[in-house]
């Protein structure tokens, strides 16, 4: 990439735009005139301090850096650029157009890199999308110190520089060797004895990718039920681990263990903030959506979150994605998750448990309920009642429903509703009309649907909700049809009408 | 408000001394100098019986306190009860079910809806040619005191008190007290003595209120009281004779009978009705379909209906 033209430096490197590495230029022209560097080309603030950076890298490295009137270029310039990877390529760019290194060093490599006022290289976010954009254009990628992504595992050529003197010799060390393995360390549900409903419901959920709302008292193990889901999914395809790790990577956060196939667990605390959840922030971060993609989003305390942060839920619950439309354009960012929430059943927290009495009023009870507001919990399908066990039970433990005998009937379902999508036109279950043909309902179905429908006032989306998880709980018996027995299952998944035992 | 409520009912204030002023507040602890009402003034003279329970109730303690209701208007005694959510509710529309006469005795202004759901009720307490008291004045507004304070009057306008339901510390022990203060019998209906709905009406039993076991207990304590010779309802008796048949199969009739005693969870009705959960769930979701049990707020089952 890098030409040799009149005192001017070509360096190819990228800046992040989401989850994506964008190709920029760094053009470095070494001229006569007043001395000083100036960056031009949309750069960020920490692109315009690489000015001070690299100078004193340079000098540290004892390199020539007499006063010149340096012009660098970052091209495109229509683009925005962020982070400080670009200090690597400037002071590359400046070398090369003084001659005082070889240009073929750079050439046909990708050089992203922060530099230290000693002049050594460090790595930076994002290390994954770099290498999927030098793996993508055939370049190699040189780089600080790090470790070995997924490419460099495939044969990519991948070279770390550990300061710029090196630069002179052409030393390059290889990326560390990074083990790939899921930490596995999240615990078993052998581990919590009893709540056999809150299993199976784990369970249903984790096979149909289902929304699911665990209410109970404080301490009733909700938290450990959740956070045990990822020892119940199947580990992360290729593809899709390598989807996840590049939004980890962008944020700068280890992604090793999702390279393992482990997937995704985030748990925001609720005093999270909307850039938090979703995504925002200046330079653009991912949001606990995104960080959770193909994998858990871990919501406690539902209700505590704040109404219109929640409501933000709805569009890549919906879609798989979020969109962030900023002033320089629209970024996406995908998250694909699925959500398991946990929630008190009342402010004080105490309503359903049988050793300590609740505090609070019906109506009390009802407006804390209601927080959540209706359009997030319809795209909840499974709701289930979580309830202290007993002290005797807990000290049982070890002797619950594993999670190997959960995840086997995980994967039976998801291999079976696989089978059958495939085996028919692919549609899956998008469309409400796509759901209830594949459900296959027989009159008499049909009919217990209609009377559970009435009797327990199902809107239309709850109908579809208790369908698409009775057609889950079908695909964990390998049936293509969905029977009475699966829908009398769904619908004691529903949300309880809280209003009926009052009246 | 744009327009005031029950504006085609009149606004009726009776002061201590009236004519129309109830002689059972005579023996209240401190009687309202000035009592507001809707509706109609004379109901406050008849024969009452005050029915009240727990507002986080069970379908067993609704069952009894409209079942009891029922029969007490069938006898033309009016049922007297404070409007809450729960038992109170379920009391007053068992009376209306036969068009009955019932009171409901508020703690806020008579012309406030509280709760505000109970609008449809209580418009109906007034269609049927019943009453709503109270002593706060017109548009008070509903304070937790006020609602204290007439427990009293509830058991001031009624000659006895029936506790369905009641859990243990409860607003509904009040009314008893009161009614005891008044030299009052109280009547109680028992519970399982697991369930903790049902901890204080047991524990008002074992000092010594009237239990009432089945429909004759019932009568029998009316007659005592009201001095009536009492009218059968018609159709069947509640009775230990006579209670509801339960049909089908002996898994069911074993959970049902199981939940008689208390609600239940799913969990612990495992080795009943399926080996395991999923066949339990699949087995109460059925029941449930078929109206014989309801699933409760907090995710237990219990029996829907008793009569």
């Amino acid at each position: 990439m890098a030409r040799r033209e009149e005192n001017v430096g070509f360096v190819a490197t990228a800046t992040i735009q989401g989850v994506e590495a964008i190709p920029v230029t760094v053009e470095v022209s070494v001229g006569s005139g007043l001395p000083g560097i100036h960056i031009v080309g949309m750069p960020d603030l920490a692109i315009q301090e690489a000015k001070q950076r690299v100078r004193q890298a340079l000098k540290a490295s004892h390199f020539e850096m007499r006063n010149r009137f340096v012009v660098v270029n970052l091209a495109p310039s229509s683009l925005k650029k962020i982070g400080s990877g670009f200090d690597l390529p400037i002071a590359l760019g400046f070398l090369i157009a003084t001659e005082q290194i070889d240009p073929q060093l750079v050439e046909g490599r990708l050089c992203v890199g922060e530099l230290s006022l000693d002049g050594s290289v460090k790595a930076v976010p994002g290390q994954l999308a770099y290498e999927k954009l030098s793996h993508e254009k055939g370049l190699g990628l040189m780089s600080g110190p790090t470790l070995a992504g997924i490419y460099a595992q495939q044969g990519q050529e991948h070279v770390c520089l550990e300061c710029l003197s090196d630069l002179r010799t052409g030393d390059f060390v290889q990326p560390a060797e990074a083990s790939f393995l899921s930490s596995g360390c999240r615990g078993d549900y052998a581990d919590i004895a009893g709540n056999d409903l809150v299993k199976r419901a784990l369970q249903i959920a984790a096979a149909g990718s289902h929304g699911l709302l665990m209410e109970g008292p404080p301490g009733s193990g909700k938290s450990m039920m959740a956070s045990r889901l990822p020892s119940i999914l199947p580990s992360l395809e290729t593809d899709e681990s390598i989807e996840s790790a590049l939004i980890h990577s962008v944020a700068g956060l280890p992604f090793e263990n999702i390279l393992g196939g482990e997937r995704p667990f985030r748990a925001p605390h609720h005093g999270a903030s909307r850039a938090g959840l979703i995504g925002g922030g200046n330079p653009l971060f991912p949001g606990e959506v995104s960080l959770a993609h193909n994998g858990v989003l871990f919501l406690d305390e539902l209700p505590e979150f704040g109404g219109a942060v929640l409501q933000l839920l709805r569009q890549p619950m919906e879609q798989g994605f979020v969109s962030l439309a900023r002033a320089g354009g629209t970024v996406t960012f995908p998250a694909n998750f699925m959500l398991v929430a946990a929630s008190n059943p009342c402010p004080c927290g105490f309503f359903n448990d049988p050793k300590r009495s609740c505090s609070c009023t019906p109506a009390q009870i009802a407006r804390y309920q209601g927080r959540v507001g209706g359009p997030l919990m319809d795209r909840i399908k499974i709701n289930v009642d979580v309830w202290r066990s007993d002290p005797s039970h807990v000290l049982n433990t070890g002797r619950g429903t594993s999670s190997a005998q959960l995840k086997e009937g995980v994967m039976k379902a998801r291999a079976f509703a696989e089978w059958r999508r495939a085996k028919k036109e692919g549609l899956g279950e998008a469309t409400e009309e796509a759901l209830l043909t594949s459900c296959r309902l027989g009159t008499k179905e049909r009919s217990a649907l209609e009377i559970m429908a009435e009797r327990y006032q199902l809107s239309g989306r709850g109908i579809m909700s208790a369908l698409a998880v009775a057609r889950t709980i079908a695909d964990m018996e390998e049936s293509e049809k969905v029977s009475q027995d699966h829908l009398f299952e769904a619908v004691s998944f529903r949300k309880t009408d809280r209003e009926a035992v009052a009246a | 408000m744009t327009e005031p409520l029950y504006a085609q009912y009149e606004r009726l204030e009776l002061v201590r001394g009236d004519g129309l002023y109830p002689k059972g507040f005579e023996c209240v602890e401190n009687p309202p100098k000035r009592l507001f009402l809707l509706g109609d003034p004379l109901l406050l003279q008849c024969p009452a019986l005050a029915i009240v329970g727990a507002r986080k109730a069970t379908p067993y303690g609704l069952s009894c306190a409209k079942h009891f209701a029922r029969l007490a208007a069938l006898n033309d005694i009016v049922v007297v009860s404070g409007g809450a959510i729960g038992c109170d509710q379920a009391a007053h529309r068992g009376a209306l079910e036969i068009a009955g006469k019932t009171i409901v005795v508020l703690g806020c202004g008579a012309d406030i809806v509280y709760p505000s759901r109970a609008r449809e009720l209580f418009d109906r307490v007034l269609n049927t040619g019943g009453a709503l008291v109270s002593e706060a004045p017109w548009g008070a507004p509903p304070a937790k005191w006020g609602f204290r304070l007439r427990n009293r009057l509830i058991a001031g306008l009624a000659q006895t008190s029936l506790i369905v339901e009641a859990g243990m510390p409860s607003g509904t022990f009040l009314t008893a007290d009161a009614s005891l203060a008044q030299g009052k019998e109280v009547l109680a209906i028992p519970g399982s003595i697991f369930a903790k709905e049902s901890r204080g009406s047991n524990r008002l039993i074992s000092q010594g209120a009237l239990p009432i076991v089945d429909d004759e207990s019932f009568f029998d304590a009316l007659e005592q009281v009201f001095g009536l010779s009492w009218r059968k309802p018609e159709g069947s008796m509640l009775s230990p004779q006579n209670t509801r048949k339960i049909e089908g199969d002996r898994a069911q009739e074993r959970v049902l009978s199981a939940m008689t005693q208390e609600p239940l969870r799913a969990e612990e009705l495992i080795g009943m009705c399926g080996e395991s959960i999923i066949e339990v769930i699949r087995y109460l979701s059925s029941l449930e379909l078929k109206g014989l049990v309801t699933r409760l707020r907090d995710g237990r089952y219990a029996i829907a209906r008793l009569v």
